[in-house]
């Protein structure tokens, strides 16, 4: 089961562009000292990178394990921001005080999309064993992985209409840099996001059906 | 749509402004989103292979000449120009749930959508087997894509009846909604209630449960023996809900509405989820498009 090449490096160009924008807004928004949202365009630099290599095998580098540990890192960063992000909220209701992150200016003021994007990086990067691990899935594992795949893939296509929804509401409003065109960033991480979890649900399909094979051979 | 747009906070800091967002927007979204996730399916590998054009020429089979003809061609041509054709009809997809997303590009893309549906519906689901005598609500009968086009009907944002105390009546004017719920409901009631209806059934489940998970195959088996084991019960059981939209409370259309939504999700498990967890799938298939066009007759008004 493989992609065509074509396709693959669409969404490759799509990714690294992505990952280049976010780099450069990083750099001219602290020489311009405007504010932006750095933990998001990091994350997103390193998202690029690490999707480019999982949509084709030449740009991969360093071992799964390693990206995983580092959006595990994501996750445990992005779900600390929304924690706090939505008990300062409930604070600064009662004070009058806006203590929330995002007021801190460097920090995403919408932190569980990103916490979604980095579990469901984590989620890709680990679901799918190596050939040797499979032997020891069952079809309840298998199936369940499927379920947690289309449940990101629903998640990313929803997020990517909502940013859809709200496009045309941003460059009047907006400090940061090139507002418009980090949306978009947002929206084609989304698209491959939820492109390669649609590839998962194949992928973890026909590992539980080999599984099966290989379990119907030796009670035969 | 642009009037319904309002930004809280002229001054926010953040790209993603908080926007308005009403019960019609919402359903264009999650019709959007649909288009957007069927787009990405339609890329899978699978979708570049033989087996793509041989599902399409399968849509002929029972279908009277006139129908199945162009169905064959077609699918013969897109065999002949597989990638490219199988990566438009993708990008197509892509590009119509995307156009929904934008409020800019709202109408165009449902527009265009409503043009795109009923060609697959013809070309690709063989106008939902409803010519067939075989066809039924519990496989997706009169066709799931030909729902994405009702539905973009329902959600058009125009304001024909703005006093509506549903979103489908506030674009049509009630009455027409009204009849068009009917139509639709009616529709599947009748295809419920042919002879043939049952039978497509129990084989069409033990061709959908290859490659399921277990625990899917076995809700789906038990949901159809449920709803088609008194075939002539699920077809009343639809005309019911086809009348509930004249009920003259709002608590009792509420009701039959509720009802729908449930009865589309056992649909939706009939269905198998669309195959959506096989890796073979193309689409979520009709209980997902079934559950929005019930919540366009949701009444948000007394």
């Amino acid at each position: 089961m493989t992609a065509p090449t074509w396709l693959s490096s669409v969404f490759v160009a799509m990714m690294l562009g992505v990952a280049g924008f976010c780099a450069g807004r990083l750099v001219v928004a602290r020489r311009t000292r405007r504010p932006a949202e750095v933990d998001s365009d990091i994350v997103h630099v390193l998202m690029g990178v690490a999707m480019a290599g999982m949509l084709i095998a030449r740009l991969r580098f360093g071992p799964s394990a390693l990206w995983a540990v580092v959006f595990a890192g994501g996750v445990a960063w992005f779900g600390w921001t929304a924690l706090w992000s939505s008990s300062a909220s409930a604070t600064s209701g009662i004070s009058g005080k806006s203590s929330t992150p995002a007021a801190h200016g460097w920090r995403c003021p919408q932190p569980v999309p990103h916490l979604l994007e980095c579990g469901a990086m984590v989620y890709m990067l680990l679901a799918v064993p190596k050939p040797g691990h499979v032997m020891g899935m069952g079809t309840g594992g298998g199936s369940g992985l499927s379920v947690v795949a289309l449940g990101f893939a629903a998640f990313m296509v929803g997020y990517v209409m909502w940013l859809g929804d709200r496009f045309t509401a941003v460059s009047s409003c907006a400090r940061v840099v090139a507002p418009r065109c980090g949306m978009a960033c947002k929206m084609a991480m989304g698209v491959t996001m939820a492109y390669l979890l649609v590839l998962m649900l194949l992928i973890l399909s026909q590992l539980v059906s080999g599984f099966l094979d290989r379990a119907a051979k030796r009670v035969v | 749509m642009s009037e319904s747009l309002v930004v809280t906070g002229a001054l926010s800091r953040t790209p993603a402004a908080d926007v308005r967002v009403d019960l019609r927007r919402r359903l264009q979204l999650a019709l959007g989103a649909i288009w957007l996730l069927d787009g990405l399916l339609q890329y899978q590998p699978a979708m570049f292979g033989k087996a793509f054009p041989s599902m399409l020429a399968d849509a002929a089979a029972g279908n009277p000449a006139p129908v199945a003809t162009p169905i064959t061609w077609s699918a013969s041509f897109i065999g002949h120009h597989l990638t490219i054709s199988n990566g438009a009809f993708a990008t197509i997809q892509v590009l119509l749930g995307l156009g929904i997303a934008f409020r800019r590009s709202v109408k165009p893309a449902l527009a265009a959508s409503v043009v795109w549906a009923l060609g697959v519906w013809w070309l690709g689901e063989g106008l939902g087997g409803v010519l067939t005598g075989s066809a039924s609500p519990l496989l997706g009968a009169p066709g799931a894509v030909l729902l994405y086009a009702v539905l973009a009907v329902l959600v058009w944002p125009g304001e024909r009846d703005a006093d509506a105390a549903f979103v489908a009546g506030r674009t049509l004017g009630a009455g027409a909604a009204r009849v068009s719920w009917v139509a639709t409901w009616g529709a599947m009631a009748v295809l419920a209630a042919l002879p043939g209806s049952v039978e497509a059934v129990h084989s069409g489940i033990a061709a959908s449960d290859a490659g399921q998970p277990g625990w899917l195959a076995w809700l789906g088996t038990h949901a159809a023996s449920a709803l088609s084991s008194g075939g002539l019960v699920f077809a009343v059981l639809i005309a019911v809900i086809a009348c509930g939209v004249y009920l003259p409370s709002a608590s009792a259309v509420r009701v039959v509405v509720g009802l729908t939504v449930v009865l589309a999700g056992l649909i939706w498990l009939v269905e198998g989820l669309g195959g959506l967890l096989t890796g073979g799938g193309t689409d979520p298939d009709s209980g997902p498009l079934l559950v929005l066009l019930a919540l366009a007759y949701w009444p948000v008004t007394q």
